[in-house]
Parts: C-alpha cells; sequence; structure tokens
C-alpha cells in the first residue's frame, strides 16, 4: 500500500533523529533547539535549518542521573541522557531557550559537563534568554536576544539577517502554522478524522522535517483526510506538563475517548498565533515570543486561562484532564483557578498530579481515566 | 578553653532588634495602616530602605513561621485549597497565611494589604503565587522584575562580583536590570508619595558595602580561630539581622559590635565547643525549624559546623563597589541580578563552597538537598562532586527545610553519626 501524507508525518515523528541524520546527509546546516520559543524565523533567514528536538521516554536516565537531580521534569532528563549519549552532535549549533527554568538549568548542565566527561561530542550551545513579562523594557531586551543570536547564526555560517530575509522567513513559518491551524479540523472538527495520539504526531513532525517538506506533507494531509473515526466517546481535551509523545493520550483513547485537543507545549496553542507581517519583523517577532506563545512563564494567567478556555469551547471538549510532571513546581498554582472556570462552564476535569514520566503508572492512569470517562457519559460509552 | 554559657551580646541585640523591627511594623502597618512592602528576598529592599518603607522580606517570614512551627497547618491548607503536594514550600507560606485569613495564628498578627509584592521570576512560578495573591489582598499590586540570565558563567565569581561586576554579568542584563528598577522606583514613589532622595539611596549603597566589609571581618575571625569562637546558630542571627537591616547604620554599628565580641572571644579562648576537632559545611538551604541541628554533633564528636551559606555571603554576593561619578542603581542592579544563581548553578556554587572550605579549614561537608523546593535542589549533585573531587567529604541530606513532618530527627542524626564515623574522623 502507498504511503499516505499521514504515514510520512507519523514516521517523521517516530524517529526524529533519523530525519536529523537524513537532513544532515542531505547538507542541512542543523540548528536543533527544544521548545516553542526559539525563533525559527532568525534560523530560517540565517539560511540555516531548524529542527525541534524533545525528549524520548526510552532514555531513561544513567549517565545523566550522576549529575542531574531527579527533580528536573522527566523529559529534560530524558533529553539529557540523550545529549550524553552524543546523540546531538550532528547539531551545528543547539539554542537552548530560556522560557522554563528547568531547560535553563539544562543550559548550565550542558556548559558543566566538558569538565566531568571531556569525551562527551556536546554541540556548540546558546542561551536564547527570552523573557515574556509584558512590558516595553522586556521587549527591548528581547530585541537585543534576537539581534544576538542572529549573529551568532551568522558566525556559524549562516548569513546576515535583514529585514528583508527576516521578513519572508517570518511568511514562510506563518504558512507552517497556517497548514497545521487548517490540519487542526481534522482533530478538532464535529466529526474528527485523525485521534489525539495522531494530532500530536502531526504537530511533532512539523518541527522535525525541512519546514517546506512539513507544509507540503501536511497540506497534502488536509487535501486528501483519512475517513472520519468511528468513535462515539466523549471529546475531552489534555492539557499541563508537555506531552511531546504520545503515550498518554494513547491510553486515554483507548479508555473510549476522542482527544480533540491539547493545551501543552506540544499541542494546539504552538501554532495558534501567527507572527504579524506587517510593520518591522523584528518588533513583529519579538511582540510574537514574549506575548503570543504559550509556555510556564507566559504571564498573566488570566490571559493564558482565557486562551485555554477558548481553545476548550473551539474544540467542543466534554471534559479536560490534566496531567503534570511528577516533580512540576509551577502548574499547579494555576490549576485551583481553572477548576473553578471549568466547573462555571459545566466541564468535569480530571486532575493527574504528580505523574511519572518513566514508567508512569498506566493501570492507575486506566482506572482513574476511564472513571472519568463513565462520569461523563454515565457508563454508556 | 572555655565554653560560653549564655548568648553573645551581640546576638541578643540582634534579636532585640528583629523584635523592635517587629513592633514597629505592628504599630505603623499592623495599627497605624502604614505602607509596607513584602518583597522576595532575593530583590532591591535598598529602593525601601531609602524610602523608609516596611519589607516583609518572603524569605524571613517564610523562616518564622516554620520556626514557630505552623508549616504543618499550613500546608494543610494548601491541599484543601487544590494545590498539589509537589508545589514548592518555601515560598508558598506567606501566601498561605493570607489565604488562611486569621491574624490570630499567623506571626505578627499576619500581613495586611502591602502597598506592593515585589517579584523575582527566577523560577517560572513567582509570577503565579504573586497574582494570586495580590487578588487575595483585593488588588495590591504586583511589580514583577524579570530574571534575565547569563549566558557564561564567569570563573571566580566571588573574587569578580565587587569591583568586576560589569563584565562578570554582562552589560545587556544590567542595562534591562536598570530599567526594572526605575520602573520599580516610579510605581514606588508613586504610591507612597514620596520621593527617592538620590544622596541618601548612594549613603545606604555605600552602608551595605561597608557592612559587607564586616561580615568579611568575622568571616576571617572565624575561619582562623580554632575552635571557633561561634556556633552556626549565632552567626545566623547575627548575619541575617543585618542582611534584613543592610542599608541602615544599625547593621553596621551590629556586626562592628559583632566582630569586636568575636574578637574579644578569640582572644580569651571562648569557644562554642572548647572539644571542636572536625569542622563542617551545611552546604545549601538553612533548616530553619530545626537550628539545634546543627550543634547537635559537638559534645559526642566535637564536630562543630562553622559555616553556611548565611555565613559571609553578604560580604562576597552583596558588595558591589561603585565610583562617586557612577550610577548607584546600577550597582544596585548587579546585586541582585545574580544572587541565586551564583548559590545554586553549578560551577558558581562548587567553586565557592570549596573555597569557603578552604578558608574556613572545614574538613566535611553535611548537603541540604531539599524536596518540595527542586530550584533550591539544582545543583546540588555537581557540587557534591566537585567538593568530593576537592578531598571534602560529603553527605546529602534529603530533607523539607520548612515542614517539620517530613523531618526525621532521630534518623538524620544517624545519618550523620554514621558519616562522621565512617569518613570524617577516620
Amino acid at each position: 500500500m502507498a504511503e499516505t501524507p499521514l504515514d510520512r508525518l507519523r514516521i517523521a515523528y517516530a524517529d526524529p533523529h533519523g530525519i536529523a541524520q537524513a537532513r544532515k546527509a542531505a547538507g542541512a546546516r542543523l540548528i536543533g533547539y527544544f521548545l516553542n520559543s526559539v525563533p525559527v524565523e532568525l534560523i530560517l533567514a540565517a539560511g540555516l535549518d531548524p529542527i525541534r528536538l524533545r525528549g524520548m521516554p526510552a532514555d531513561t536516565p544513567q549517565r545523566a542521573g550522576a549529575y542531574m537531580e531527579e527533580y528536573f521534569d522527566g523529559e529534560v532528563r530524558a533529553i539529557f541522557e540523550a545529549l550524553l549519549a552524543d546523540r546531538y552532535a550532528l547539531l551545528d549549533l543547539l539554542v537552548v531557550p530560556r522560557s522554563s527554568e528547568v531547560y535553563l538549568q539544562l543550559y548550565y548542565l550542558i556548559r558543566e559537563i566538558p569538565r566531568w566527561e571531556p569525551q562527551a561530542r556536546l554541540p556548540e550551545t546558546s542561551l536564547f534568554d527570552l523573557l515574556q513579562t509584558p512590558g516595553y523594557p522586556t521587549a527591548r531586551y528581547n530585541l537585543g536576544r534576537m539581534k544576538a543570536l542572529a549573529t551568532q547564526l551568522c558566525e556559524i555560517g549562516g548569513r546576515g539577517v535583514d529585514d528583508a530575509a527576516l521578513a519572508e522567513a517570518i511568511s514562510a513559518a506563518n504558512r507552517l502554522r497556517t497548514a497545521l491551524a487548517n490540519a487542526a479540523a481534522l482533530w478538532r472538527g464535529p466529526s474528527p478524522r485523525l485521534s489525539g495520539s495522531d494530532a500530536l504526531c502531526v504537530i511533532g513532525a512539523a518541527s522535525v522535517l525541512d519546514p517546506a517538506d512539513a507544509i507540503a506533507q501536511i497540506n497534502a494531509l488536509v487535501a486528501e483526510p483519512p475517513p472520519e473515526l468511528v468513535r462515539s466517546g466523549p471529546r475531552l481535551l489534555i492539557k499541563g506538563s508537555p506531552q511531546h509523545d504520545i503515550r498518554f493520550t494513547s491510553l486515554v483513547e483507548s479508555c473510549g475517548a476522542v482527544v480533540v485537543a491539547h493545551d501543552h507545549l506540544g499541542g494546539d496553542r504552538t501554532f495558534e498565533t501567527l507572527v504579524s507581517e506587517e510593520g518591522n519583523p523584528w518588533e513583529a517577532l519579538v511582540h510574537h515570543y514574549q506575548r503570543e506563545i504559550p509556555g510556564p512563564r507566559a504571564y498573566p494567567q488570566a490571559r493564558e486561562d482565557t486562551r485555554f478556555i477558548a481553545l476548550a469551547e473551539a474544540a467542543a471538549v466534554d471534559g479536560v484532564i490534566i496531567l503534570h510532571d511528577e516533580w512540576d513546581d509551577t502548574l499547579g498554582w494555576e490549576y485551583p483557578d481553572q477548576k473553578r472556570l471549568l466547573d462555571a462552564r459545566g466541564l468535569p476535569v480530571l486532575f493527574l498530579k504528580r505523574q511519572p514520566y518513566f514508567d508512569p503508572p498506566q493501570d492507575e492512569q486506566r482506572r482513574a481515566v476511564t472513571a472519568f470517562i463513565e462520569s461523563i457519559t454515565g457508563g454508556a460509552a | 578553653m572555655s565554653e560560653p554559657q549564655e548568648k553573645m551580646a551581640a546576638t541578643l541585640a540582634a534579636q532585640a532588634h528583629q523584635k523592635e523591627t517587629q513592633a514597629r511594623f505592628r504599630t505603623e502597618v499592623i495599627e497605624g495602616g502604614g505602607d509596607y512592602v513584602i518583597a522576595d528576598a532575593v530583590t532591591p529592599h535598598e529602593i525601601f530602605h531609602t524610602l523608609d518603607i516596611p519589607v516583609i522580606s518572603l524569605a524571613w517570614y517564610s523562616a518564622v513561621i516554620a520556626a514557630k512551627r505552623l508549616s504543618p497547618y499550613y500546608f494543610e491548607l494548601m491541599d484543601q485549597l487544590g494545590y498539589h503536594d509537589g508545589l514548592p514550600r518555601y515560598g508558598s507560606l506567606p501566601f498561605m497565611t493570607t489565604l488562611d485569613g486569621d491574624p490570630e495564628r499567623a506571626p505578627y498578627g499576619g500581613l495586611p494589604k502591602p502597598m506592593l509584592i515585589l517579584e523575582r521570576l527566577r523560577g517560572d512560578f513567582g509570577q503565579k503565587i504573586g497574582e494570586q495573591w495580590s487578588r487575595a489582598f483585593g488588588g495590591a499590586p504586583l511589580v514583577a522584575l524579570d530574571s534575565s540570565s547569563v549566558s557564561e558563567l564567569r570563573p571566580s565569581w566571588y573574587t569578580r562580583s565587587q569591583h568586576d561586576w560589569e563584565e562578570l554579568y554582562e552589560t545587556p542584563r544590567l542595562d534591562f536590570q536598570v530599567e526594572q528598577l526605575r520602573g520599580l522606583i516610579a510605581v514606588s514613589e508613586t504610591l507612597s508619595h514620596r520621593n527617592l532622595d538620590m544622596a541618601e539611596f548612594r549613603a545606604v549603597m555605600h552602608r551595605v558595602n561597608r557592612a559587607g566589609e564586616l561580615v568579611d571581618k568575622a568571616k576571617q575571625i572565624i575561619a582562623r580561630t580554632r575552635p571557633a569562637p561561634v556556633a552556626l546558630p549565632e552567626q545566623l542571627t547575627n548575619i541575617m539581622a543585618a542582611t534584613w537591616s543592610r542599608g541602615s547604620q544599625w547593621a553596621i554599628d551590629h556586626l562592628q559590635a559583632y566582630c569586636d565580641e568575636l574578637e574579644m572571644r578569640a582572644e580569651k579562648g571562648v569557644a562554642a565547643c572548647p572539644n571542636e576537632r572536625v569542622r563542617l559545611l551545611w552546604v545549601n538551604n538553612g533548616l530553619w525549624f530545626n537550628t539545634a541541628f546543627y550543634r547537635a554533633f559537638e559534645e559526642k564528636y566535637g564536630a562543630v559546623f562553622v559555616w553556611s551559606m548565611y555565613s559571609n555571603f553578604f560580604s562576597d554576593g552583596y558588595r558591589k563597589y561603585f565610583g562617586e561619578d557612577d550610577d548607584p542603581l546600577r550597582a544596585l542592579a548587579a546585586r541582585h541580578i545574580s544572587m541565586n544563581e551564583q548559590l545554586h548553578l553549578p560551577g558558581w556554587m562548587s567553586e565557592w563552597i570549596i573555597q569557603q572550605a578552604r578558608d574556613y579549614q572545614c574538613d566535611a561537608a553535611v548537603m541540604l538537598v531539599p524536596v518540595g523546593d527542586r530550584m533550591a535542589s539544582f545543583g546540588t549533585k555537581l557540587c557534591a562532586l566537585a567538593l568530593e573531587q576537592a578531598g571534602i567529604p560529603v553527605l546529602t541530606l534529603t530533607a523539607s527545610m520548612v515542614d517539620a513532618r517530613l523531618w526525621d530527627n532521630d534518623a538524620m542524626i544517624a545519618r550523620v553519626e554514621a558519616f562522621l564515623e565512617d569518613r570524617v574522623m577516620t
């Protein structure tokens, strides 16, 4: 059977390292980055090749455990293990954003490791010190960091970034966001054609593939969508710690629900807002990353919660599952307010706190999710 | 050697000063309705000292709550309100006193609505607590100082940070921090209807530097004198009282008296533990609800804790010298811009602590790895590795630094005793 666009996106999602190797072999100069807060537009404008990196649950901390405390988010521990295993040595540059404290700490650990493991083949690593408080001084600081990153990209072989190149890169990145927004109808629409797990695959693959390739694959998926899913369970939104892997979403769907939206750093809100293509492109880029992207440091919280509720309503969900990492110290502060917002709309919520990334308690999760689904359906699911 | 039976006069003076400060807070703020500010510990209190506005430090109030063993009550309240039990506990205790709304239970009658709440957004959650706390007070203004991050941990921060801070902390960060401080001053002046007197501000900044020099003098006395002339809990009382009042003449006078008394005790051979055989570092945050633990190994082993990060961070971390033609606001920006990072980032943390081990003639270290406050646990593994590599044995104790419910005193004492017997006294 011929490979469908969805197949190709699933493969790209499942084997990002293989994709990275293939892109590298084809001549790409790879700039790896974490999360949704590194401006890929700058990388594209410099003529370099962005690739978003994520942790893999199979990378259980072995060497990493000697240096990194177990209180880090599980995914960050997996990333550090992969780094020590030379998995990222093919990168021309690794950019670590400051938009999450554990990633900032990861940056300093990476910088410290050569002292302890001089044989480790770590990529050159740069901190992108994005700040997200509202205000003009913060915007000015962020503009300086953007220019510094552009200079560094130029120093490692990229082109100098001028306004025209940046404007074109913004347009290209927006085309990818738009393609994803169009594809979102396949999982968020009234009759979903993609599962929540496949939604994560599509979103994840979009930042692993070359952007032009990703746009082509996603547009092809939208043009030739799979048939409607044969599922009748409640429509759920998953929120909380980043869910870059599909394990939990698959578990929820195996219990009879349809996951129609994700509100976390691997989910729907990562492409909800386009960068303005009007005016000064640098200022547009600063505004976007300072104020328009989701993240644990995004502030004020009420603004973020408004966007969360808007997503839940747009996806017409019947309930919400909030899942926090085992050592979460941040998202839990939001939960009481978010529960009140959901209660006010009659939307039930299941809160799974302190969930381990490695070897999660899937039997317990399954029991909790099944009971939650039954509470929504009255046992009819 | 003679063992002191009573506290140092300086310690009594520091405690009296704390009581006077609390009495003033009660009179002027709680009863009089005067302005005051709730501020993260690592924020520019100097601005409010200059404006003569009382400051309640989050770390200080948390420590008071823990010392009064009220933390279990507030943690249970936290659970009831839906805040999960893995959330950071140290900074959340004062917030919980507001949500509880019972002034009879909270230390010093609880905190009334402040003029503003000041946070430094080092971790990811300070703004979340600050926003909700502001709302719980019925809309107290929240000023969130964002926390830029240094791109390179240049070596020997503790020797460079006093004069060479422009390069150490990086110019764009300092520019941004100065802009934030100007905003904070504007907000504070508007809300308080006061004016920041530049001459007085400059004097405050000089006084902090002078106080830091005296803390360094106290360090030199304690470091060179065996047996140590003061116990660690008394060090903390004296240094922290000066830290919270750091821009005042009182802080200078107090630290001078403290140094004089230390000199006198050193000359007379007055010792915290006359039987001192082993000198220990207490690494990482303090054990505020059980400071007696620091002295639990003196009688049996002659093992004395002579240093914690509070012993002399005031001298190494706070002093920022500037010229008469320079803007003292930039020096203030430099003071707090990487303060936590110097204590907790791998590299910076370990190089300073190894230097302190050498200066204080320490034989071993006991390191607290806090649970429920992971920010304070970051960097501890690499620090322990570095200390061991430098020939300093390390015992790590994993425990909450504020939740007495989670502390098994007998088990912890047994672990330190085993460490002393197996790795230090051999």
